[in-house]
């Protein structure tokens, strides 16, 4: 057939395939009959292995995390049509619950259960950093390696800068710049465990005192107040007065009123190894003391009642209180109960008599045994100790 | 004149005040138990050191207070609601009435053996004939040797037990011997072999000495010496005290095999079959003391008899007894004496006696 017309598309394609400018290409007549262009097709600029692989990795990781989001959903249908719910309200404490009950776990290691929560939470994180076309990154302090904490610094950096010059100028003009001081009472430097979740990197000790450093020197500048704004940014609040409230364990039960005696009383669950202990304080009481229902004088062992009258002894309640604990969870031994009784106790007559509170601090009582069994291991007699060492 | 060193000066005074003062600690009226009343409760009262001797007190009182009694050189008990009530069942006792029976019974600790040997006391002031059981549980669960009985086929005779239980009886009767138990004689003839015999009409007294002298035939003394004492008691003659540690195992288990290597039971032993007529209704004049030991599982039946619970302190009786050893300077620590370390110790010790006794030996 005779060569017809190229059309258009070809025409485009062709351009595209040869690389070359259109304009060059529309002057020519008869594309048919022009020859290939000598030149090689121009070559994407080549980029470095190391962006190579970052670059494969980030597609793959959006894939991944695309795929596994689509199935974290179809999953919550599956268990919406398990457990019988509507699929539309779905919560995540649903989910936990749920996941829960379906798949009852007595592994020691709460992270170590089983778990469905979206994809984002739960699989290792990857961090995009930005490039151009080129490869060029657009952080233009990427190659520190902590991008965002010397952008941090830096800005402080500059602040410093202004405010010192700010200052000098004023100076100079013969006006000393009257401002009030910049206050941090009741707040302190944000922690750097904060500060590296806030900015996404991981903050080394030495880098985290630069940074006060620099901040604590911003901060003392006479006139600090006109970046006030921006110090605040990195203060964290200190609550005032918080040790009262804040206890490892239990924390001081509320104060109520029995109702079939009408006196003041206080109750509390804690714990003391696997012993789980309900103790419950009455005011205006005559010294009666049961444990389990039976007088505490069953306790034969010194030790034991030591343990359980201690809290009298500490704060001088003899005769004044009435106490009534319960072993919710056994099984236990002989000693491990009155150590669990005495915290109840504890926390029981701190409620009721917030005098006594400071001496049973300081006697350390108000606080949890926190210490649990260890768990045996394979291959050992028990938790630490070995099998007799032999040396051949 | 020589100047008084300064210390003989102070307990001068001391001793001036303490003339007017209140005494160190609250002694009863009366070392005479039958003269307790209402109002020495909680009151220390004496026993003679040689009476305890006598009665072989460092056996039948619990270890620690016999140990008490050795180191102090001398025996004060506390006068407890649960003696004064066995008091007025000894004042119960009488011809016209079958065996009164009383069981102690209560918490560890809380003086049931101490009101036993008081019992013992009481009845040797009043010249009973006390008949004493250190322990039933010694007869049921400490194996000695065994003998089969021949007075009665399948019955265990316990030799030695009985042998032991002789020795503390002619001990704690010793203050009798010469006199009513040999006043008193037997009221039929005692086979005891083809050989041996204690014929009728002689001294109760020999009946014993011949357990004594053949360990195989004590057991049968044990028993007759039980008939013979039942028999002039309800007569009139004199006034028995049964007086029984441990009296529930009479009706408990027992760690005694048989020849079959099975266990026996409490029927078998004859001990305790001698001992179990002492809850029947056909003897009168006497009273039957039992403490029911929490560690014997048994099923006693000894209905009708009068129960006393022995208590925990109360608040007055530990101050007493703090009195007490601060007089005798057996508290050892400055706080122990005081009056917060007496609240200490009361509470620690959960008000029991017991517990009690132990923390103030301590510290």
């Amino acid at each position: 057939m005779s060569s017809t017309r190229p059309t258009l598309a070809l025409l485009t394609r062709s351009l595209q395939n040869l690389r070359v400018s259109p304009v060059q290409a529309l002057q020519c007549q008869d594309l048919s009959t022009a020859a290939p262009q000598s030149s090689q097709p121009q070559k994407l600029k080549s980029v470095g292995r190391a962006l190579e692989n970052y670059l494969r990795n980030a597609r793959n990781y959006e894939k991944m995390l695309a795929k596994e989001k689509a199935e974290f959903e179809l999953g919550k249908r599956y268990l919406a049509n398990i457990m019988g719910w509507d699929a539309t309200s779905i919560t995540q404490d649903d989910v936990d619950k749920a996941i829960e009950y379906l798949f009852p776990s007595g592994l020691t290691d709460l992270k170590a259960r089983p778990v469905m929560k979206p994809p984002e939470e739960i699989l290792p994180k990857f961090h995009k950093f930005e490039f151009d076309r080129e490869g060029k990154p657009m952080d233009p302090l990427f190659f520190t390696l902590k991008p965002k904490f010397y952008g941090l610094l830096s800005e402080v950096g500059r602040k410093t800068q202004h405010l010192v010059r700010h200052y000098d100028a004023q100076v100079s003009r013969g006006a000393v710049p009257e401002s009030e001081p910049l206050s941090l009472a009741g707040s302190a430097w944000i922690s750097d465990v904060d500060l590296g979740r806030r900015l996404g990197e991981n903050i080394s000790p030495e880098m985290y005192a630069q940074l006060v450093i620099a901040l604590d020197y911003l901060a003392s500048l006479p006139l600090a107040i006109e970046v006030k704004d921006f110090i605040f940014q990195y203060r964290q609040a200190v609550v005032a007065g918080s040790n009262q409230a804040v206890l490892f364990g239990p924390p001081i039960p509320e104060v109520q009123i029995d109702p079939a005696s009408n006196r003041r009383m206080a109750s509390v669950v804690t714990r003391a190894k696997a012993v789980k202990v309900e103790v419950t304080v009455r005011d205006a009481g005559t010294g009666k003391y049961t444990v389990d229902g039976h007088h505490y004088d069953v306790f034969r062992s010194v030790m034991a009642r030591e343990n359980l009258a201690s809290p009298l002894i500490a704060t001088n309640m003899f005769g004044r209180v009435d106490i009534e604990a319960k072993v919710l969870e056994g099984p236990y031994g002989l000693s491990i109960v009155p150590r669990a009784v005495r915290h109840g106790v504890s926390l029981g007559i701190a409620a009721l008599f917030p005098d006594a509170v400071e001496p049973l601090r300081q006697l350390k009582m108000l606080t949890m045994e926190p210490r649990r069994k260890e768990r045996s291991k394979v291959n050992q007699p028990g938790a630490r100790a070995k099998w007799i060492w032999k040396r051949r | 004149m020589a100047l008084l060193p300064k210390s003989s000066v102070k307990t001068l005074f001391s001793a001036t005040k303490t003339l007017t003062a209140i005494r160190p600690y609250n002694k009863a009226a009366s070392d005479d138990p039958s003269q307790l009343a209402r109002a020495d409760l909680g009151k220390l009262y004496h026993i003679p050191v040689d009476a305890a001797k006598n009665l072989n007190f460092n056996k039948i009182l619990p270890s620690k207070y016999a140990k008490q009694l050795n180191t102090l050189d001398e025996c004060a008990i506390l006068c407890r609601p649960q003696f004064l009530e066995v008091l007025h069942c000894f004042q119960a006792v009488r011809p016209t009435f079958p065996g009164i029976r009383v069981v102690l019974w209560g918490r560890f600790g809380t003086g049931k053996t101490l009101t036993l040997a008081q019992a013992v006391h009481y009845a040797y002031t009043q010249n009973w004939v006390i008949l004493n059981v250190r322990d039933v549980m010694d007869w049921t669960r400490v194996v000695k040797d065994v003998q089969m009985s021949t007075y009665r086929t399948g019955r265990i005779d316990l030799p030695e037990h009985s042998v032991n239980f002789l020795n503390h009886f002619k001990q704690q009767n010793q203050h009798l011997w010469k006199t009513i138990l040999t006043d008193l004689k037997t009221t039929k003839d005692y086979v005891w072999t083809k050989t041996e015999k204690t014929p009728i009409d002689k001294p109760l007294t020999d009946i014993v000495d011949m357990g004594l002298a053949s360990p195989f035939l004590a057991n049968d003394c044990v028993g007759a010496l039980c008939r013979e004492l039942r028999l002039h008691a309800s007569s009139g003659a004199l006034k028995l005290l049964v007086a029984m540690d441990a009296g529930n195992s009479l009706y408990g288990r027992t760690v005694i095999r048989k020849a079959d290597r099975t266990f026996a039971t409490t029927d078998e032993l004859s001990l305790v079959q001698q001992f179990r007529k002492f809850f029947r209704d056909d003897w009168t004049n006497g009273l039957v003391l039992t403490i029911a030991d929490k560690r014997e599982i048994s099923d006693a039946h000894i209905d009708p008899f009068i129960p006393i619970e022995t208590q925990l302190y109360t608040e007055a009786e530990a101050k007493a007894l703090h009195d007490y050893y601060k007089d005798k300077q057996w508290l050892v620590t400055d706080e122990a004496r005081s009056e917060a370390g007496l609240k200490q110790l009361y509470y620690l010790a959960a008000f029991n006696p017991h517990h009690f006794e132990r923390l103030c030996a301590f510290n």
